[in-house]
């Protein structure tokens, strides 16, 4: 079974999200800031994380740059939900091995566990 | 007998003697009154009976004050002569048997005998009524002129106090002009008829950085010590002339400034005297733009979280994901979605908005089929065109159209922009076409449909950030008035153009071309 990680400090999102992924048969794990998400990532080794950019206590960039320092950890495909997405970011973001990137008012949940199918089947 | 004869001769000689005094005292035209040393007359010879009109009999043994008006003055004049020996032209007042006063000069000496005791004294008086009177002539002619002369200094000094007060007025004008100049707010350098400085106010010196002394009276051209002035000429089209146009100038230093110059004539009785350099800064409007667009910025971001919060359950309950729903229920909840849509829409418009105002519209450009950005758009449209009951018909080209270089996703933008407004100022059963050509140069794009129109008088104002036009707002109250506006600033910022036709109650053709290449 493949095993995801939300990173989001959007409790209504969060529930949601896992309520959907855990009925797709995915496991998943949940954290509500970066400094948390980051702790869960080292300790459960995720397929995936989905990962959030504004947050409270560490935000998704600074996860992706310390993720980026470790030589396994670096090899997790993120895709990030957020609802910033300046052009800049996602210069950056790309930089950091960043695979999708989703404004969450534009997309519906379905929509996501779509993005995380393909990212599997990508693997495949 | 000789002591007879000798006494006898000399006796002789004195009676001659006496003689001669007496006549020659007759003959005298000169007045005078021999006086005792108390003071009491002795004797007047005959020029001094005729002057005064008295008898020897009237006037001898009276007292000298007698003869004169001031008795005071005559009695001190009298003593002063028995003092001094000799006092020359006293004026005094003499007063005749007649009582008339006669203004006369009087010198007194004193008589001595062989002892030098003093024995009396003589006074000569002469009249000095004619040179009195010629003196007074004389002083009331003075009198008479220095008024006239005053008369006429005051009238001069009048003339030149008028003449201070003109110049005062006009030094006055001149300096009320200045001061305003001085106290604008904008900068403003003045051009007499050579294209000359002739005035720099203090605004304009501190923008300038230069004082006005530096550059008075020269031409522009010729001033390369000041590079702010070099850059604002420069601006100009190294040219002061009135073009009516304005122009945007950016200083770097001393710190960063942005104002907008513009040129106006300075005319004075319907002359043109000169020209005018304005320069309004606008540092702080473009700040407070910026802050604007930054708000605006942040401010969509946060509101997008609970957005898409209250989208993903709405979507997963209609989606039963979290268990089966009524009819009814799915309803209600359709319609909470709709409004949450329109809401996110209207954020992202925003978004959009703070985006081309920061100038960054266009994130990234990759090839794509122009045809097929505008079937997926029309395929999300199509509930929308089945509930409004409206005919939404794609000519796609005949031949197959070469790809081109956009940003899709702002390109989608305008085109649901444009077929959305198609649809939503349409009456049911209308028909809104899309169709699509192409050139060597262009791709160009047409939505046409013919709904309810845009009012001519409100058709420049279209394109305008929030701008709606009054049927369009009676028609349907929805709407930001913020589509037109993203559209023409992504075509354009895509170096294509955007326009329209349109005719109240008739309809509307869009259309738009993207270039090739």
């Amino acid at each position: 079974m493949k095993k995801l990680i939300i990173i989001e400090d959007e409790e209504t999102l969060l529930n949601l999200l896992e309520k959907k992924l855990n009925q797709e048969g995915y496991e998943v794990d949940i954290a509500r800031n970066g400094e948390e998400g980051l702790e869960r990532i080292r300790s459960n080794r995720p397929d995936l994380i989905l990962l959030d950019i504004v947050m409270p206590k560490m935000g998704g960039f600074e996860v992706m740059e310390i993720l980026r320092k470790d030589e396994e950890l670096k090899k997790i495909p993120i895709i990030i939900i957020s609802n910033s997405g300046q052009p800049v970011e996602l210069g950056r973001a790309k930089e950091l091995g960043v695979v999708d990137w989703l404004i969450k008012t534009d997309f519906a949940p379905q929509e996501v566990v779509d993005k995380v199918k393909k990212q599997f089947n990508k693997e495949l | 007998m000789e002591e007879n004869n000798t006494l006898k001769n000399y006796q002789n000689d004195l009676e001659n003697l006496e003689r001669y005094i007496e006549e020659f005292s007759i003959f005298l035209p000169l007045p005078i009154c021999t006086v005792s040393p108390l003071g009491i007359i002795i004797d007047v010879n005959q020029a001094a009976r005729d002057f005064t009109g008295y008898s020897d009999g009237e006037v001898i043994g009276e007292d000298l004050e007698f003869l004169f008006k001031d008795k005071k003055l005559a009695k001190s004049f009298f003593d002063q002569i028995i003092k001094n020996g000799l006092i020359k032209n006293q004026e005094l007042i003499l007063v005749d048997k007649y009582k008339k006063d006669i203004s006369v000069s009087v010198s007194g000496a004193t008589r001595k005998d062989v002892e030098e005791n003093i024995i009396g004294c003589f006074l000569a008086i002469s009249d000095i009524t004619e040179i009195k009177k010629f003196q007074e002539n004389l002083e009331e002619k003075v009198k008479e002129r220095t008024y006239e002369l005053e008369t006429a200094k005051k009238a001069l000094i009048n003339m030149l106090e008028d003449a201070e007060e003109a110049r005062k007025r006009i030094e006055e004008e001149e300096s009320k002009t200045r001061a305003t100049l001085i106290s604008l707010t904008d900068g403003l350098i003045v051009f007499n008829k050579d294209r000359k400085i002739t005035l720099v106010n203090p605004e304009a010196e501190s923008a300038l950085g230069l004082k006005e002394n530096q550059i008075l009276n020269r031409e522009i051209g010729n001033i390369s010590e000041f590079p702010n002035l070099t850059e604002l000429y420069r601006v100009l089209g190294k040219k002061i002339e009135w073009t009516g146009q304005k122009y945007e100038l950016v200083f770097e230093k001393p710190i960063k400034r942005y104002s907008q110059v513009s040129i106006a004539p300075v005319v004075v009785d319907k002359e043109t005297i000169g020209l005018m350099v304005i320069m309004h800064d606008i540092t702080r409007e473009r700040e407070i733009e910026r802050l604007k667009t930054e708000f605006v910025s942040i401010a969509a971001h946060q509101l997008r979280t609970p957005l898409s919060a209250i989208k993903w359950t709405i979507k997963m309950l209609l989606d039963g994901d979290i268990g089966p729903l009524t009819s009814e229920q799915i309803e209600f909840l359709m319609k909470g979605y709709q409004s949450n849509e329109r809401m996110i829409i209207l954020i992202n418009d925003l978004l959009n908005v703070a985006r081309i105002e920061e100038g960054r519209i266009i994130y990234e450009l990759t090839s794509c089929s122009i045809e097929k950005i505008i079937q997926e758009t029309i395929n999300n449209l199509l509930n929308i065109t089945k509930n409004k009951k409206i005919k939404l018909v794609f000519n796609k080209p005949k031949k197959s159209l070469p790809k081109i270089e956009i940003d899709k996703e702002k390109i989608s933008i305008v085109i649901q922009n444009l077929i959305d407004n198609a649809i939503r100022f349409s009456n049911p059963n209308n028909i809104v076409t899309v169709s699509i050509s192409c050139d060597k140069i262009n791709i160009e794009v047409i939505v046409e449909d013919n709904g309810i129109g845009i009012p001519k008088e409100q058709q420049r104002r279209i394109f305008n950030k929030f701008f709606r036009a009054d049927n369009a707002i009676k028609f349907e109250t929805e709407g930001s008035g913020l589509g037109l506006f993203i559209a023409k600033n992504i075509i354009e910022a895509h170096k294509g153009k955007i326009s329209f036709k349109s005719k109240k109650g008739k309809g509307t053709i869009f259309k738009f071309t993207l270039p090739v290449k």
